[in-house]
């Protein structure tokens, strides 16, 4: 049983920071404003995600209890739900003040 | 009846951030008596405020998304995956459209959700949604984006109660 959390833990971890540093490359990579808001939306939601995973686990094998545990929960599905609506929020945005998106064969922004 | 629940989800939520549950103990009487006070407080400013009303049907949806949830859950991990891809293939392969997707939902919080889960599925995000012609632009990574959405509506429409009213007017 500790050995299956543990192993749990370090797959959340592992998954949760790959996503992460996708999300930060594909920032980096991506020609423009939109294609690079879908890396920052999305993947980071992801590794979010498997963080609080995998604190919930921690939070099983320590015994923390229904109060930490329970905090953990609140914060992911908080941030599940603000981080797509921040990207809609930004797109929105910059898509009101009339930027146009990049097309293909364009020179990166 | 609805002033009771937020009641009762105050008192938890705040529960659940304090902590401090020992009713023996003075200090932390004094806070949960703190606590109970300003549940009160918030729930007869909203009832005073009438705020509640426009919540009901997000409370009947309750429900119906909690199956809804674990599907857009596992729709998001596909789309990471599929960003992921794109942001490590070694000659950059990005594909850039626009293209628009309709909607007929009937509530503020539905539209809301489908714009929500848009985003977080495959290649696709939401940039504008125009509530007249009852559409939303959509930028999408790659082509062909489009081809999930409207299953997507489908589950969306879906959690829609089908007794619900009209759209409400926008506010002052």
């Amino acid at each position: 049983m500790e050995l299956a959390l543990e192993i749990g833990v370090w797959f959340c971890l592992a998954v949760g920071s790959f996503f992460s540093l996708t999300a930060a490359v594909g920032v980096v990579r991506f020609p423009d404003f939109y294609t690079r808001t879908h890396p920052a939306g999305k993947n980071d939601t992801v590794a979010l995600a498997m963080f609080c995973a995998a604190m919930l686990l921690e939070c099983f094998r320590y015994d923390y209890g229904v109060l930490v545990g329970g905090r953990v929960v609140l914060m992911a599905m908080f941030m599940i739900m603000a981080s797509p609506i921040a990207a809609h929020a930004i797109a929105s945005a910059a898509w009101a003040d009339g930027l146009r998106p990049w097309k293909k064969g364009e020179p990166r922004r | 009846m609805l002033h009771i629940l937020l009641f009762a989800v105050l008192l938890g939520f705040w529960a659940l951030l304090s902590g401090e549950l020992d009713w023996a103990d003075t200090h932390n009487r004094y806070l949960m008596i703190c606590g109970i006070v300003s549940c009160a407080l918030v729930t007869l400013l909203v009832r005073r405020v009438g705020f509640i009303d426009k919540e009901g049907p997000a409370l009947r949806m309750a429900l119906k998304m909690i199956p809804y949830m674990f599907w857009l859950a596992w729709q998001t991990v596909v789309s990471a995956w599929q960003v992921a891809r794109e942001v490590w293939r070694p000659k950059l392969a990005v594909d850039p459209s626009m293209t628009t997707a309709p909607y007929t939902f009937k509530h503020e919080l539905t539209v809301a959700i489908y714009a929500n889960s848009i985003t977080l599925t495959p290649g696709t995000l939401t940039v504008s949604i125009d509530t007249e012609k009852r559409s939303m632009g959509i930028h999408q990574l790659t082509p062909g984006g489009e081809a999930g959405l409207k299953e997507m509506h489908d589950q969306v429409a879906r959690l829609e109660p089908s007794g619900a009213a009209a759209t409400q007017e926008p506010g002052p």
